[in-house]
């Protein structure tokens, strides 16, 4: 098990989403990065659908009270095991009683652990993603407790590290797609969106980034209707919302472009004051 | 009525199946025809099918060719008349005591109406549930009386209670979880809207229709208590035309 003695920022376990249930309402979820989530697993030959813990801002402090194997990937935290400062992107050998911690990302802002096996938490609608009004709870706190797999002697004995790009993590330009509503706007309007620079919000979470700065832009209301992780929305206030991973299933803001998987992992390690461009596919 | 819609791609995985833009029972019925026809040909190719007021979004698995099935979507044949899925007319048992009703001492006044007459309007009508969203098993209902319309508060309160049956604008909901608000909360039912644990979470699905049922704070406190027990049997019926 690993014993949460810190939270941190918005801890939370995360897998690659639930699917099945966004006619009943309910958000995808699933890793925000999930380029880095995935990276984590592949590190440690666990599944491709194995649960992670999704490290925000500021990382938890965790005490582990079994042996297993870690992978950190994602942003540029400087994790310390025991405190001596360990290698991100690489597997790590832990044991009963050692404390992991996380410092603050150089660059990027989410970071993922994967543990051997997988974390162990509730699976509930077909996945371990935490999701408030589905799951118990939305992030971890001090005090919770985290069930992991047992270790297996076989699997403990390998190493292996990979290189991270860290240019990936400074990508300024969004890859998208139109969105069901980019016809409906002026050619200008469609000109002035995909090459202008826009600023990250600080009011950006898991469910949608925030963007400003499109000075002048406006898209008028359309009828309620489906969005997904990824999904464009021109406001009336000239914003754009970018849904996230925890994004409502429909909405009712025009859908003026389409971030593709990359782009949503890439705006996925953005944070407030960071600048980003849209650039059609 | 049978209107050919627009099929078109909506990002990697996603179709985005529209008809004339329009909050309308007419297209709403050629939305769930759709619905039942996709879900019936493709199950197997079908990750989830969102339905709304007047478009669906089909997502697909990694596997499938969002061109090639849109195409075999444009060839697909449907029919109003064969829905494999059954609809139930659903009681919702609420409770309007001010205890609940935050805001109907305010609306009343505003609709120079007395809370009673309010009440009345709001258990009357018959809601059909267009879809589900904004929250897990959070219903978009057709069907409340326009003398009832009013604006969202000009401020949202914090938190609305789970259970809380409000009105925003030409609309009437049901909170399934405590969420901050803006809508004009009438009352609170003590049914559980959204079940994470239950094989169908929500209880109600799209195409479901919905009557409101006035109880008083005793008939809630009894019923609360059922529900916490798992001993309450919804009051359920197949609705028919």
């Amino acid at each position: 098990m690993i014993e949460v003695l810190s939270g941190g920022m918005y801890t939370n376990i995360q897998d690659m989403g639930r699917f099945g249930y966004r006619s009943q309402g309910v958000p995808v979820s699933g890793a925000m990065d999930q380029f880095s989530a995935g990276l984590s697993n592949r590190l440690l030959g666990n599944a491709e659908g194995d649960a992670v813990l999704e490290i925000t801002h500021i990382g938890p402090v965790l005490r582990f009270t079994q042996s297993t194997v870690i992978a950190i990937t994602g942003a540029g935290f400087s994790p310390t095991y025991n405190d001596v400062e360990i290698p991100l992107n690489t597997r790590v050998h832990v044991r009963p009683g050692g404390v992991l911690k996380f410092g603050l990302p150089g660059y990027g802002i989410r970071a993922y652990l994967a543990v051997l096996g997988g974390f162990q938490s509730d699976y509930i609608m077909g996945s371990y993603s935490f999701y408030e009004g589905v799951t118990p709870k939305a992030s971890l706190s001090s005090g919770d407790v985290l069930r992991i797999s047992e270790i297996t002697s076989a699997k403990e004995k390998t190493t292996a590290s990979v290189k991270i790009d860290r240019t990936v993590f400074e990508r300024r330009y969004l890859e998208v797609l139109k969105g069901p509503e980019f016809d409906q706007l002026s050619t200008s309007f469609q000109e002035a969106l995909v090459t202008t620079f826009a600023t990250v919000s600080s009011k950006s979470n898991r469910m949608a980034y925030l963007l400003e700065g499109f000075h002048g832009l406006t898209a008028t209301e359309i009828i309620t209707a489906p969005v997904q992780p990824g999904t464009v929305q021109l406001m009336p206030s000239g914003h754009c919302a970018v849904l996230m991973r925890d994004a409502q299933t429909t909405g009712g803001y025009a859908r003026v472009l389409q971030l593709t998987e990359s782009a949503i992992n890439t705006l996925a390690q953005k944070r407030a004051g960071d600048e980003v461009c849209f650039k059609l596919k | 009525m049978n209107i050919a819609p627009s099929i078109r791609p909506f990002g990697k995985h996603g179709i985005l199946i529209s008809f004339p833009p329009e909050i309308s029972q007419e297209v709403h019925r050629e939305v769930l025809a759709w619905r039942d026809a996709v879900l019936h040909s493709f199950s197997e190719k079908i990750v989830d099918v969102v339905p709304a007021y007047h478009s669906l979004a089909v997502f697909v698995n990694d596997h499938v060719n969002v061109e090639t099935f849109i195409a075999l979507l444009k060839d697909l044949s449907v029919s109003e008349t064969e829905s494999a899925i059954t609809n139930y007319c659903i009681t919702i048992p609420v409770c309007y005591d001010e205890t609940f009703g935050l805001d109907l001492k305010e609306l009343s006044e505003a609709k120079k109406m007395t809370m009673e007459q309010i009440i009345q309007k709001h258990t009357a009508p018959t809601y059909q549930v267009y879809f589900l969203g904004f929250l897990p098993g959070f219903p978009y209902l057709g069907g409340l009386d326009p003398q009832l319309f009013h604006p969202r508060k000009p401020t949202a309160r914090s938190q609305i209670d789970q259970g809380a049956v409000a009105i925003g604008g030409g609309q009437t909901g049901i909170y399934p979880m405590a969420c901050p608000g803006g809508w004009n909360i009438l009352g609170k039912t003590p049914l559980v809207m959204f079940d994470p644990k239950k094989a169908i979470p929500s209880l109600v699905t799209p195409g479901d229709y919905i009557k409101f049922r006035s109880i008083s704070l005793k008939e809630f406190e009894t019923i609360a208590a059922k529900v916490a027990k798992r001993s309450y049997n919804i009051e359920k019926e197949v609705y028919r035309d």
